[in-house]
């Protein structure tokens, strides 16, 4: 169900009202800038990530649509997006191998959305991947490696780093929400 | 070289992730709308990447982070303020037509919440492109893109643009013999990208695109980097 205060948010945003805005910083921003830090080692190309994302809002609210999912998970993805962008266009800003992983380790979650069952099913997911299945997302998702790169920085060949991804989501979604695998694997 | 079925399908978990090359994401991108068979296993996928964006913990906004937002805004606002009618408008005609649900689509990246939908998305707006309909307009570096009426006034569909620098803007004209006429600013924000505006193309026989000053210019004031035939 879209959220109807999200839903007026972005009516406001379209009739170009500026609080409208701060309220959405207010109330994604620390999660939006949280990925763009996830995602690039220096802290002031992160904010202008951070920046790009409500500023892309500001011009195209209409881009976000209330039916698909909150505004958070929205503007993290875009965030991300624009994050991955840029440690691709600048491999300065990527963040290493060894600090994407030993965050891996700790990865605390923030969860409030209502398609998920509940934090905890979250977090036994992401406990129950194995290391390498982890360790594969995690370079591709939050460091920007390609496939390859994953297989390269990990020394295994391109097609375990493949299987290694698709495996890792699989295990995941098979723990997250069995009723919903078995009806699109059958 | 083409890659088969089974190479595409290979690269569907990490085209959901985002770890693919350009080139081989276009492939997958190509292939999906015709084939079920990954079109489902991305679509199963969905899920999981929501969750893995979630797991981050929330970190303190730079001091004056939103007043630094705000005042980006506030420079485009007031540069661009005719256009400000324009990007309502597709935006309230959302389901009304399908070029405004692409539109939807293009603005932002969506991420990999829903890969399906936004594959059909760039697959109308890549039949548009391909269609004869309209005024099509090529560019540099292999830039391409057409004009075409639609009940609103007219869409462009533009692929390959570079982004522009900032305070820069694109601007899209419409022509006849020496008369340009200033049809919208815009920023292309994918791959392919679709400009809806309220300006009918009726009456003019060629389009072009410059860069501009951020609001537009009242005419050309850069040599075009897309023009038509």
């Amino acid at each position: 169900m879209p959220d109807p205060g999200e839903s007026e948010l972005v009516d406001r945003l379209l009739a170009r009202d500026e609080t409208a805005l701060r309220e959405v910083i207010a109330s994604c921003g620390a999660v939006v800038y949280a990925m763009a830090r996830r995602v690039v080692r220096d802290p002031a190309s992160a904010e202008e990530v951070a920046q790009d994302t409500f500023v892309a809002l500001w011009r195209r609210p209409g881009s976000f649509n209330p039916e698909r999912g909150s505004l958070r998970v929205f503007l993290t993805g875009v965030a991300r997006n624009k994050a991955i962008d840029l440690v691709r266009r600048e491999e300065r800003l990527r963040r290493s191998k060894d600090a994407l992983l030993a965050e891996m380790q700790s990865a605390p979650l923030v969860l409030d959305e209502s398609n998920i069952e509940s934090t905890q099913d979250v977090r036994a997911a992401l406990t129950s991947l194995s290391t390498v299945q982890k360790e594969a997302i995690v370079l591709a998702y939050f460091g920007g490696r390609t496939y390859r790169e994953v297989a390269q920085e990990l020394g295994i060949p391109e097609g375990t780093a493949k299987t290694r991804l698709r495996d890792g989501l699989i295990k995941l979604r098979e723990l997250m929400s069995p009723s919903k695998e078995r009806e699109s694997w059958s | 070289m083409e890659l088969t079925h089974t190479e595409l399908k290979s690269l569907v978990a990490p085209y959901v992730l985002g770890a693919l090359s350009p080139e081989e994401a276009s492939a997958v991108r190509r292939h999906m709308p015709s084939c079920e068979e990954c079109m489902t296993e991305a679509d199963g996928y969905s899920s999981e990447a929501l969750s893995l964006l979630m797991t981050l913990d929330p970190m303190s906004l730079p001091e004056g982070f939103e007043d630094r937002v705000l005042n980006r805004v506030a420079d485009e606002r007031s540069a661009r303020a005719p256009a400000t009618a324009v990007k309502r408008k597709w935006s309230w005609a959302l389901g009304l037509s399908f070029l405004a649900l692409i539109v939807a689509a293009g603005a932002l990246t969506v991420g990999l919440v829903d890969a399906r939908r936004d594959i059909a998305r760039t697959e109308r707006a890549l039949s548009v492109l391909a269609s004869d309909e309209g005024i099509q307009l090529t560019g540099r570096g292999g830039a391409t893109g057409r004009l075409v009426p639609t009940e609103q006034g007219s869409a462009l569909v533009v692929a390959g643009l570079d982004e522009v620098p900032e305070g820069r803007t694109y601007q899209l004209w419409l022509m006849k013999g020496d008369r340009a006429v200033s049809v919208s600013t815009f920023q292309p924000s994918q791959e392919v990208s679709v400009i809806e505006t309220p300006k009918s193309i009726e009456g003019f026989d060629r389009a072009g695109v410059t860069i501009e000053p951020a609001g537009g210019s009242t005419r050309p004031t850069t040599p075009l980097v897309m023009r038509s035939g």
